[in-house]
């Protein structure tokens, strides 16, 4: 007789695995669904704007003349005002962020951290047009009286003076938009941040602590070495802030003026245009054209900055293993 | 002073103030939307939205078209995005390792990233057009493109809590791998699953975005998936730019009903759900 040993993993694998049907529907079905998804997503806007943007992409993205009934579709400013917001909002969102992520792994009460972490999470789980509505009824009004007129005084001023130039103090205007916005985006970053900084090893701590280090030492320490964590949320954050829609569609006033290099000045993104614009512009089948362009401009724009996210973090903890 | 108390203080105020703006926020809403939830009461979930002027009598004010319209729309989103991101999000949790797990993943994060109104516009195109007219099915599945890749995601989270010496035994025993996926280890994955269902209902349920050109607008109650739908993150948006003090109380009365009554609700059960699933 003759002993048979079992076969080799992988030839088990092979005789029990592949044959089995339904796991490899599975996998079929899961691709379907996600890739289906991003068709959906992809393959409308593409097609429909094509010809748009083969033909007038260059206005488009050259000219800041924008009045769709005389034909004239220059869309330079929105593309500005999106990266502007998107820049300024990330700024102010990446300080809260960091402390957001610190106080919430670090410094709350032990017993309150979870709290705190919910809390946090909770300025995400309301809905854009909430904060959109709550910046048009109360903080936009709050602003407008207290704060820019005393911005707008500083417009004397040699280099910093342009920020904050403008002829009239409106509730709705950039710097609304990028402040609440700022708030908004904070959440997606410091989730990323502080789950990162919640995974660094105990002995590093204690060993600065051993050293006498305070635990601010321990906070700066911590910090440098989730360098890429903090890019990479910032990226995601900032992601956020180019995509965001109702919030910045109510807060910034809406102009098609050529875009200025103000936070005081009314403006538009690319977001708030569409979301302002479109239900007329289906009237006009080259507007709405040109509206989807836009569209896919933004989604260009977005890739573009995850992708540089992705390598400057990659870069970073390449320099983290090594250090 | 030691070094860095300065810090530490800056870092404290920082947060703190980021949670006060948060608490302002929710504050203002139940302030302003609670009052008006109480004086019409009932009313405010059984009327139609009222017309812009009024010449005829009393108005009949409520929010019921757009309540409606919301629970409507999201479900319809949910029905199509569950199925399919799950599926997704099982397949990211089990095949991780092979080539096309890892690329599910990364397809999956990518489109959590993708601003919603995206997903407005392109179903314009797919359904809107060709149908010649917003719906609510419309609005269901623009909608359901964003909540697939998060019900995938929040999927693949619970998948992977499962220990592996849990499917292991059942595979020992000779049972199909989808066996074990879907039977043996349900009850350890099935709060997770529906925690994230859940918070993808909560997710869906505020966007505004992708709805404003594919559900449209109705002023009145329609169970018809093929006609228009008023939602309520839609009718913050509208009555939120106008000038009559009665559509503006709308505004805050909706905002109160989607954070507190819908949105706040199936976060804290989505919450606790986990919370049962650890202990």
């Amino acid at each position: 007789m003759k002993i048979r040993f079992f076969p080799p993993p992988r030839a088990l694998a092979r005789r029990f695995m592949i044959k089995e049907r339904p796991l490899k529907a599975l996998i079929v079905l899961g691709l379907a669904g996600l890739l289906s998804a991003l068709a959906l997503l992809l393959v409308p806007l593409l097609y429909n704007s094509a010809d748009f943007l083969l033909s007038r992409g260059a206005e488009l993205l050259s000219s800041m003349d924008w009045s769709p009934y005389r034909g004239r579709f220059g869309g330079l400013q929105f593309v500005l005002g999106t990266l502007w917001v998107t820049f300024w909002a990330t700024l102010f969102a990446t300080p809260l962020a960091v402390s957001l992520a610190v106080f919430a792994a670090e410094l709350a009460p032990v017993k309150l951290k979870g709290f705190f972490g919910g809390l946090v999470d909770l300025i995400a789980a309301v809905p854009s047009v909430v904060y959109g509505y709550w910046g048009l009824m109360i903080f936009g009004p709050l602003l407008a009286q207290n704060l820019y007129p005393h911005l707008q005084s500083l417009a004397a001023l040699p280099v910093i003076g342009t920020l904050f130039a403008t002829s009239a103090v409106s509730p709705q205007c950039f710097l609304t938009a990028i402040l609440v916005l700022s708030l908004m985006v904070t959440p997606y970053a410091s989730a990323i941040i502080r789950n990162s900084y919640e995974m660094i090893p105990r002995d590093l701590v204690e060993a600065v602590y051993a050293l006498g280090g305070t635990r601010w030492d321990v906070i700066k320490m911590n910090l440098g070495y989730i360098k890429s964590s903090i890019i990479a949320g910032v990226v995601i954050a900032a992601g956020r802030a180019m995509g965001e829609t109702m919030a910045v569609t109510m807060l910034i006033g809406n102009s098609v003026a050529p875009f200025e290099p103000c936070l005081l000045c009314r403006g538009a993104t690319i977001t708030s245009l569409v979301a302002n614009e479109f239900e007329e512009a289906m009237m006009n089948p080259l507007h709405v054209k040109a509206l989807t362009a836009l569209i896919v401009i933004l989604i260009v724009m977005g890739s573009v900055l995850l992708a540089l996210g992705r390598k400057v973090g990659r870069s970073l903890a390449g320099v983290e293993t090594v250090a | 002073m030691r070094r860095g108390v300065l810090w530490i203080g800056i870092i404290y105020a920082i947060s703190l103030s980021a949670l006060a703006a948060l608490l302002w926020v929710l504050g203002s809403i139940l302030v302003n939307g609670l009052p008006v939830v109480l004086k019409y009461g009932a009313e405010l979930f059984l009327n139609d939205i009222p017309p812009p002027l009024f010449f005829f009598g009393e108005p009949q004010v409520g929010l019921a078209p757009a309540i409606v319209g919301t629970l409507m729309v999201t479900g319809i989103a949910f029905l199509i995005a569950f199925p399919l991101g799950f599926v997704s999000g099982v397949v990211i949790a089990e095949f991780g390792h092979t080539r096309w797990g890892r690329f599910l993943e990364d397809l999956a994060s990518t489109l959590v990233e993708v601003p919603t109104i995206t997903a407005g516009v392109a179903v314009y195109w797919t359904l809107v057009v060709p149908m010649k007219g917003f719906s609510a099915l419309a609005g269901g599945l623009a909608l359901s493109l964003v909540m697939i890749p998060y019900v995938a995601l929040y999927t693949a989270e619970s998948y992977r809590k499962v220990p592996k010496v849990i499917k292991e035994g059942g595979l020992a025993l000779g049972l199909k791998y989808t066996t074990v996926l879907f039977k043996v280890i349900r009850g350890l994955v099935l709060p997770g699953v529906v925690s994230g269902a859940l918070m993808a209902v909560a997710k869906g349920a505020g966007e505004a975005a992708p709805l404003l050109f594919t559900a449209g607008w109705s002023d009145r109650l329609s169970l018809d998936p093929f006609s228009p739908t008023a939602t309520l993150s839609v009718l913050i948006y509208k009555f939120g730019f106008s000038s009559q003090d009665l559509w503006l109380e709308l505004s805050w009365a909706a905002s109160f009903i989607l954070v507190f009554m819908i949105i706040l609700p199936l976060i804290v059960i989505s919450r606790l759900l986990v919370k049962r699933h650890v202990v």
